[in-house]
């Protein structure tokens, strides 16, 4: 029997996937366990394995297509099957099929999978429409999921001024937004009186059009696009960035962030770290260190280490710290388990394995999920000191800066030069109070001033 | 310039042409002694004598027929339908053989005719003699349909109908017979094919063809003063139909209403819709709004009438909607 | 057929006649072959068996000025006024070659240079278009006639009553001839016929009706040329040729609604076998004479249908050809 192939959760988080590219062709058979193709998913390319052998009848979804979880992607069955009255089924309820997968051009359906893989330009040339629809689920909580009802030159107005059209009030009957909401908002959001520009809004108040306005907005749309300014481009984010932009989102305007500073001295951190490293190529990472102390100061704060969950508060018995790690086209966190029972040269190594996994695109969810504390440190760029978000479901981050030296009032009101490093701690509200999370922050302060405490 | 009625245009062109060429006849129920039923045809028989304007029987099949086939055999017949109405006997004659022969022999022969009279809607008629059928006609493949609506285009696309070799279905309109308009002098002829800009404005275009150019004109008159400014194209040729005219419009102004008297469903209105929607997707800022004819043959009483055809208020409310303007 | 009959014309002139008519016989019977093998598509409705009527009536006719119209079996008219049987076949294999470019089929043939004007597939839809024919070559005074066939199916048409009424006030110079084969598709002529002779009919338009043997060629030759005659004179007449038809209605008609014992009846009657028989006993033709016509005939319509195989289809492109001038 010919049956659909549906694209799988590949990880916990996963609602869509991006089908990076097809390892099998079409009509080609497969055993169990075989990979079928590569899903870029949140922030890993996952394999998918066949459950079951079979023949690869009709993919449905090609390569660069985004579908949803539970929606087909192919159709595998026998050899020799007919999967003509699937794919009319397909057809008919095409929206998660193709609706979505139109993002790859067609052209590509009948060519061997590997050389499809040419989406990603594709994707970015597809209508502004589809895009817009195509990133719609995992685009930020503060608009709405769904476009609203709009006008075929709204849309082609906003695709222009690079307005999510989601922002947009609509006017229009039903909430359409027309030609003239999106100029409105573009006009609000430049805070000039650009609306004074659009024939629309003169002919809102009623009067008739001066016939100067009438000239510079047929200028601006004769052609179908404006002449007047350069045009936009719109680069359609990759699955990654889409993931990131939809968490991030989620995490910063649903958990109100509060904001602790501490200056720390940490001349004994960077002699300790330099006597450590003494005969050691590599020497082990700052970060390494830091994220021992850290775990040091969890065990002794164990309000800090939770997650804010929908059903209430999941207190963390394990230590699992994640570390920001910038990538070329991204932010990835891998996260460091149990650190409070690892040593500084341990926490090194799997440190450096996850980020080299990480460059290679081979991160699973088990390396990034379900950190309860997460450190992000911008020293090396040179930052003194900045604020970071909350990488949910954890309900506190740590923003590192740089270390540099400083007169500090030292013991007997002497100005001495010091070793200092600003600590910017980020707390959730919902699960963290002020004064529990400067506790903590105030307790990893003197850890990190005097390492060797964290041996007691 | 001369100002004439269209119904003078009419008699100028046929006039003309059965002077310029001796191919040229006209037959048709009174068009003779009676002078035309709506007196298109006056005088042309006093003029040209029996044998080239030719009263006929009632025999709309017959004669339409006959009119085919003399121009089979190279003549240039123009057919005088006394109305639209009746020309529903003669639809075989026009659909499978006028329209069809020059194809059907590979291009052998040639049917180079003119059927013309009043169509649509008139006044106090009731239901089987005030109706459009521009649709019937404009369907078909091998035919051109032109629907001229002022004097000048009446007298230089009908003088294009005759000379054209192919058959041509001119619609008229009884109510327009009368209208007035200038009519240059010298002697000129209006291409079949091309739509006429019947007022130009930025903020919306109205199309139309045909006797509901006075309502749309009157309705583009009433916008002006709530600050709107339709851009009006009379088609005038249906079919060929002049998408460019259409699509240049419709890009600049992003919202078309179109007007057809005729009833809504598959009719010249809703396919020229269907068109602008096509060609014009990415620039409408609404649905292109269609007002026709209302879906129902038509009643005798006159507020019914009225009430079934497109109106200054049927057109003003679909502006209302196209341009999001509550006040219109 | 009578050797008074016979004496009006040359040996020349029958030979040439029996010629065409086994021409056209030929032609058909190939074709529905050729129909079986499925070389032709749709709609084929054949002559076979009234080849007199085509024949006799249109070998009156000057074809520089006259005109010929008929219906959907329009094959023996089309071979009548000279149309190559080549042209003919390939527009039955629906190829460029054929006579209406392949837009047309078996319906549709026409020969404007042969004054053929078809070839019209909708019952009746001719009979107004021969009047204005007619009406054009009185108009431009060309002194030519117009010969209209049509079916007894068509005869109950309205456009007969209207066009028979035109041609009548109009003097036009028409002859329209009914071939009534006696079967309009499945139903039997009587059945729906209002009178047993069409001619009669012919008094209520004020205009001469003439009955005749359809299967005689002869006769069905003088007939009509008293009534070309009279319409070069101004006056359109009527003329019933009673005939019958060997096949179907058309190639898809099972015939379930007459006997083989009729059609064994009529081909007993057959207007070829009776013409030549008559040619053989007035000394105009010799067995030997028939054998090489024949086999000349034969040779003609094998050489159309390679033709018609070999020649290319229409391209594409000619889609939208001549559909505008």
């Amino acid at each position: 029997m010919a049956e659909y192939l549906a694209m799988i959760a590949l990880s916990p988080t996963m609602s869509e996937g991006r089908i990076a590219r097809w390892k099998k062709l079409e009509n080609e058979s497969f055993a169990n366990g075989d990979i079928l193709c590569e899903v870029e998913t949140d922030k890993a390319s996952m394999d998918y394995e066949a459950p079951r052998s079979g023949v690869l009848l009709k993919i449905l979804a090609q390569a660069g297509a985004t579908v949803h979880v539970g929606d087909p992607i192919a159709i595998i069955g026998k050899a020799g099957e007919d999967p003509s009255a699937l794919l009319t089924a397909a057809a008919e309820k095409s929206v998660p099929a193709s609706g979505k997968a139109t993002a790859s051009a067609p052209s590509t359906a009948a060519r061997p999978a590997g050389e499809a893989i040419a989406s990603e330009s594709q994707v970015r040339a597809a209508p502004a429409v589809m895009d817009t629809q195509t990133s719609t689920s995992a685009a930020g909580p503060a608009l709405p999921p769904r476009l609203p009802p709009s006008t075929p030159l709204a849309r082609t107005v906003a695709h222009q001024l690079g307005i999510d059209l989601r922002a947009v009030h609509g006017s229009g009957p039903g909430g359409r937004v027309t030609e003239r909401d999106v100029r409105a908002y573009a006009a609000m959001q430049a805070g000039s009186g650009e609306t004074d520009r659009s024939s629309s809004a003169a002919r809102e108040k009623g009067t008739p059009s001066d016939a100067s306005v009438h000239a510079s907005v047929e200028v601006e749309t004769a052609a179908g696009q404006p002449k007047t300014r350069e045009q936009v481009t719109i680069e359609q984010p990759g699955m990654k960035r889409k993931v990131i932009a939809r968490r991030l989102s989620e995490s910063f305007f649903s958990a109100p962030h509060y904001y602790l500073r501490k200056r720390v001295r940490v001349d004994e951190l960077v002699a300790l770290r330099t006597l450590a490293n003494k005969g050691r190529e590599p020497g082990l990472s700052f970060n390494a260190f830091l994220i021992r102390l850290v775990a040091e100061a969890l065990t002794r704060h164990p309000e800090i280490n939770v997650f804010w969950r929908e059903d209430g508060l999941e207190h963390r018995k394990a230590i699992d710290i994640a570390l920001a790690v910038a990538l070329p086209d991204g932010l990835v966190t891998p996260v460091i388990r149990d650190c409070d029972r690892k040593t500084v040269a341990r926490i090194d190594a799997e440190l450096a394995a996850l980020i080299q996994k990480a460059r290679d695109g081979k991160l699973v969810p088990e390396d990034y999920e379900g950190a309860g504390f997460t450190i992000s440190n911008l020293g090396s760029a040179g930052i003194d000191e900045f604020t970071a978000i909350i990488n949910p479901p954890g309900s506190a981050i740590l923003a590192v800066g740089a270390i540099v030296k400083e007169p500090i009032v030292g013991d007997n009101d002497s100005i001495v030069i010091a070793q200092t490093m600003r600590l910017t701690l980020g707390c959730d509200h919902r699960s963290i109070d002020g004064a529990v999370g400067a506790a903590f922050l105030a307790d990893l302060a003197r850890l990190m001033e005097h390492p060797a405490i964290a041996l007691v | 310039m001369a100002v004439m009625t269209y119904r003078e245009a009419l008699n100028r062109a046929l006039d003309e042409e059965m002077a310029r060429d001796p191919a040229v006849f006209l037959i048709g129920e009174e068009v003779g002694e009676y002078d035309g039923a709506y007196k298109v045809s006056k005088g042309l028989l006093a003029k040209y004598g029996p044998t080239r304007v030719k009263d006929t029987p009632i025999s709309e099949l017959g004669f339409t027929g006959l009119g085919v086939g003399a121009a089979l055999a190279g003549l240039r017949p123009v057919v005088e339908w006394m109305t639209h109405n009746f020309a529903l006997l003669s639809l075989d004659q026009v659909v499978n053989n006028a329209a069809k022969m020059r194809q059907m022999s590979g291009g052998q022969l040639s049917v180079p005719i003119v059927f013309r009279g009043p169509n649509g809607p008139a006044e106090y008629l009731a239901a089987q003699h005030s109706q459009s059928f521009a649709a019937y006609w404009a369907h078909v493949p091998g035919l051109k349909v032109i629907a001229p609506a002022t004097p000048a285009d009446a007298y230089g696309m009908l003088k294009s109908a005759i000379r054209d070799d192919n058959p041509v279905v001119v619609l008229e309109a009884e109510l327009m017979y009368g209208w007035k308009g200038e009519v240059p002098d010298e002697e000129f002829l209006v291409p079949l094919g091309k739509a006429r800009l019947a007022r130009e404005g930025e903020d919306l275009t109205i199309i139309t063809f045909s006797k509901p150019i006075q309502v749309v004109m009157e309705a583009a008159a009433y916008l002006a003063t709530k600050g709107v400014e339709a851009e009006v194209i009379d088609l005038r040729s249906l079919r060929p139909l002049d998408e460019d005219a259409l699509v240049r419009s419709v890009r600049k102004t992003h919202r078309a209403i179109v007007v057809d008297e005729a009833w809504p469903l598959a009719s010249v209105g809703s396919s020229v819709a269907q068109r602008v929607m096509y060609q014009c997707f990415d620039q409408l800022d609404a649905p292109v709004e269609l007002v026709a004819g209302e879906d129902v043959p038509m009643p005798y009483n006159h507020g019914l009438e009225l009430a079934a055809q497109p109106s200054v208020e049927k057109i003003a409310a679909a502006a209302r909607r196209v341009c999001y303007r509550e006040d219109l | 057929m009578s050797r008074q009959d016979l004496d009006r014309y040359a040996r020349e002139e029958h030979v040439a006649t029996l010629r065409t008519m086994q021409l056209i016989r030929t032609f058909e019977e190939k074709a529905g072959m050729m129909y079986g093998l499925r070389k032709i598509g749709g709609f084929c409705h054949l002559y076979t068996g009234q080849e007199a009527v085509a024949v006799g009536a249109i070998r009156t006719l000057d074809l520089a000025k006259d005109y010929v119209l008929t219906a959907y079996r329009d094959h023996g008219h089309a071979l009548a006024c000279g149309m190559d049987p080549r042209h003919a076949m390939a527009e039955l294999f629906g190829k460029v070659t054929g006579c209406s470019r392949g837009k047309g089929g078996s319906m549709h043939f026409f020969d404007a240079d042969r004054h053929f004007l078809g070839g019209n597939g909708i019952v009746g839809a001719q009979i107004p278009v021969a009047a204005g024919v007619a009406f054009a070559q009185q108009y431009q005074g060309t002194g030519g006639v117009t010969l209209c066939f049509f079916g007894d199916g068509a005869f109950h048409q309205g456009a007969v009553h209207e066009s028979f009424n035109l041609a009548r006030i109009w003097n036009l110079p028409v002859v329209y001839i009914v071939e009534n084969n006696q079967w309009g598709m499945g139903t039997n002529w009587k059945k729906v016929s209002a009178v047993d002779d069409f001619a009669t009919t012919a008094s209520a338009y004020g205009m001469q009706g003439f009955a005749c043997d359809g299967l005689d060629v002869m006769e069905v030759r003088a007939v009509v040329e008293q009534a070309v005659a009279e319409a070069r004179k101004g006056n359109p007449s009527f003329i019933e040729a009673r005939t019958y038809r060997y096949k179907g209605h058309s190639m898809s008609d099972p015939q379930k609604y007459r006997t083989r014992e009729e059609i064994d009846a009529y081909r007993k009657r057959d207007a070829i076998a009776m013409y030549r028989a008559a040619l053989t006993e007035a000394g105009l033709l010799t067995d030997s004479e028939w054998e090489a016509m024949t086999a000349d005939i034969d040779a003609l319509i094998d050489q159309a249908v390679t033709f018609a195989e070999e020649s290319p289809e229409p391209a594409l492109s000619e889609l939208y050809a001549d559909i505008y001038a």
